[in-house]
């Protein structure tokens, strides 16, 4: 069940999600001190050939040198450092891993990993451990606050309207349960009896595969911008990278089981389950990508709609915009902590 | 000569009034927010259910259609922000929210809430959208954001009956475009205030203005127009102009005419075509021009009158459009100039242009901008007197 008895209200006013102000601030105070994954070990090119990627502001280059991933300030160059100068503070690039994910970390003074990581580190060191095989990357830049992307994945309330091809239902409150914690929140999903078929046919496929799959749908944000969920046969991590005010890129890296086991069965179990899921989870994409510029239109609009809130289904939004507005001291939307608990 | 000043006429706005984003912020919270603002015509919403989006000074705004009544709503769902459609246009028998499906009733008002039992407790009547006010013109369809504006009778200064005869159902839909050009919104409102620029601008379309004789101004406290007499060198065209109204069935009307009704609408009326103007700001250097043009349809349904019909709606497209760019092409140099850091001895204003004047003194009064410097000596200082208000 939902924590919350009521529904609750916006801590962040509509402005939060397009003040340039707010998003210095949120860059400066929660987001520079943090570890973000940047991608899979695997993902990563060979040190002949690094990958560029722009992380707040700084540009990095990252290969992989003896089967460990190396990072490094890309622009070296005095106009390069020039630029390094409108950053929030030193940078010392430190590397991390979490089973497959690369975590990366600028801030000198930051925590280390582990702490950042806080009670979900063992569960994402299983989660993406040598169990699971990649299966589809997505890179997406879109014209919204980076707040509504992480927003977007803590509630599944818009699975009806939004994911009318993929997931298409919430489940009942019964299924669902909250966990809250300072550093971020979950919220694991139990099928009901009505849904025991999935269950059963994931059971069946898992065992093609010599593999045993944890049937409780899990979901996990470590604040301010990382999440991770497993569902069964598959899982993936979800990295929401600040552009600016009003854009944001969308990291995902999905994963399935992979074949513990020799012989064609299994190779053919994966090989399906890995064309499926490429399919099944770029649709899921493309359908939050069609509705998530409209948020932010909407966030930005020269008028607001009265009312604004957020049911107990979606109370995770509470507890991180209350997140955000502690550590930013952003202002709280009109009326918004009167409800807080 | 039907002028309505002798001489040329000062500026009297400043180049920083066309660029300073305080003027901009003054002119949107004094002239804008609390106007009438012609937005669609009535064959957008052909339908029961039919709507149309659209954005206005920042605020995006559904148009829907319920019950033979166009209603306009904050495009913006009223739980999480979301627009409730993206959708330039389409049919909806009920609004609905594209993100968590909460449906709205003709009143904007909540009717379903998918899992309504994790909101509680829920005030009734506390969600509804927000609605602003709708009135048509003819076939004109016309929102005020503000939640008491002045009358739109009062706001056209008695041409609302003028507007719904040149609007009226004899007129056919023919284009419609959104034309986004770089250069404040009184750059483009001052564009279409005069026909001076037509022999160096329109060269592929209007091509030349009318002697003075032919024209004709009249000034009024909310809106001013400009008349033009048929000319003997233009005979031949209207000869065609006239051939083919009859050919339509209806009786040709020589006179040009247009009207400009501040604070940014223009209408204006030819033999086979009409058009309204709507000029809306979104931001001191950028304004959209919304064209809706319109097509004499005439009472004869002959062969002869539909294939006249199909050549001058083909005429009067590629007409337009060209019409359009050569503005467009321009006007962005007018912003630019403006934007100068150092900007030329004097800057005046002709009789021909008069009609400027008097739109330039409307916004100063409005928006209480500080007017621009007098024309240094020998320009006749045309009632600049210091101060720049000119009795008309």
């Amino acid at each position: 069940m939902f924590q919350s008895d009521t529904h609750l209200p916006h801590v962040l006013p509509p402005e939060a999600y397009h003040d340039p102000a707010q998003y210095a601030a949120e860059i400066d105070r929660l987001l520079w001190p943090a570890w973000h994954c940047v991608g899979t070990i695997a993902g990563f090119p060979p040190a002949e050939s690094p990958r560029r990627l722009t992380l707040l502001g700084v540009p990095l280059s990252i290969a992989v040198e003896a089967g460990e991933a190396v990072v490094r300030l890309a622009d070296q160059t005095p106009a390069g450092r020039q630029r390094l100068r409108a950053v929030p503070g030193p940078i010392a690039v430190r590397t991390g891993r979490v089973g497959q994910l690369v975590f990366v970390s600028l801030d000198p003074a930051g925590p280390s990993l582990t702490d950042h990581l806080g009670p979900e580190r063992s569960f994402l060191e299983d989660l993406f451990g040598s169990r699971w095989t990649a299966c589809l990357g997505s890179f997406r830049e879109l014209p919204c606050n980076w707040k509504l992307l992480v927003e977007n994945v803590l509630e599944n309330y818009h699975l009806e309207e939004v994911h009318a091809a993929t997931f298409k239902h919430y489940p009942p409150p019964e299924a669902c349960d909250h966990a809250m914690h300072p550093g971020g929140s979950s919220y694991v999903e139990v099928l009901p009896p009505t849904h025991s078929h999935l269950r059963d046919d994931g059971g069946r496929l898992a065992r093609l595969l010599g593999a045993v799959a944890e049937p409780a749908y899990r979901h996990v944000v470590v604040y301010p911008n990382f999440t991770a969920g497993r569902m069964g046969l598959f899982n993936w991590a979800h990295s929401v990278f600040p552009v600016a005010p009003g854009r944001a890129v969308n990291a995902y890296w999905f994963f399935h089981l992979a074949a513990s086991r020799p012989g064609p069965l299994a190779a053919a179990a994966a090989f399906g389950l890995r064309r499926w899921g490429r399919r099944f989870f770029s649709t899921l994409l493309e359908e939050d990508a069609a509705v998530l510029p409209g948020v932010q239109t909407g966030m930005a609009a020269a008028a607001q709609p009265t009312g604004g809130l957020i049911s107990a289904r979606e109370e995770r939004i509470f507890h991180f915009q209350r997140h955000v507005l502690e550590q930013t001291g952003a202002v709280p939307a009109a009326g918004g902590m009167a409800l807080t608990g | 000569m039907g002028f309505t000043s002798p001489t040329h006429l000062p500026h009297l706005l400043p180049a920083d009034a066309y660029v300073s984003d305080e003027q901009f912020n003054r002119e949107r919270a004094a002239l804008f927010l609390p106007a009438w603002h012609c937005v669609a015509q009535t064959g957008d919403l052909p339908a029961e259910g039919s709507f149309k989006t659209l954005t206005l000074l920042g605020h995006p705004l559904i148009l829907w259609r319920t019950q033979g009544e166009i209603r306009c709503y904050l495009n913006v769902c009223s739980h999480r922000h979301c627009l409730l459609t993206g959708k330039p246009s389409g049919q909806l028998p009920l609004l609905k929210c594209q993100y968590h499906g909460w449906e709205f009733d003709r009143d904007g008002d909540t009717r379903r809430i998918p899992d309504a039992r994790s909101f509680k407790p829920l005030a009734p009547g506390t969600l509804g959208l927000r609605r602003y006010q709708v009135e048509t013109v003819g076939q004109l369809v016309f929102v005020s954001l503000a939640s008491e504006p002045d009358s739109l009778a009062d706001q056209l200064g008695g041409q609302r009956d003028y507007l719904a005869d040149l609007f009226s159902a004899e007129w056919a839909p023919l284009l419609t475009v959104a034309q986004e050009v770089e250069a404040n919104w009184k750059v483009l409102a001052e564009n279409v205030l005069e026909g001076y620029h037509l022999e160096a601008v329109h060269v592929n379309t209007f091509r030349k203005f009318a002697p003075a004789e032919a024209c004709r101004h009249a000034v009024h406290d909310r809106w001013t127009s400009y008349t033009e007499q048929p000319l003997e060198a233009d005979a031949g065209v209207r000869r065609q102009a006239d051939f083919v109204a009859r050919l339509l069935g209806v009786q040709p009307e020589p006179e040009y005419h247009h009207l400009f009704c501040y604070p940014n609408l223009a209408a204006s009326r030819m033999t086979l075509f009409n058009w309204a103007q709507t000029i809306l700001p979104v931001t001191p250097d950028r304004a959209i021009s919304y064209w809706q043009i319109f097509q004499l349809r005439g009472s004869s349904r002959s062969l002869a009158a539909r294939l006249a019909a199909a050549a001058v709606a083909r005429h009067g497209r590629r007409f337009f459009r060209e019409a359009m760019r050569e503005d467009g092409v321009v006007m962005p140099g007018v912003q630019e100039g403006m934007a100068a850091a150092a900007q030329p001895t004097g800057g005046l204003i002709s009789a021909r242009e008069e009609r400027i004047f008097h739109f330039q003194q409307h916004v100063l009064d409005r928006t209480d901008a500080s007017c621009g410097p007098c024309p240094s000596e020998p320009l006749p200082q045309a009632g600049c007197g210091g101060g720049c208000h000119v009795s008309e």
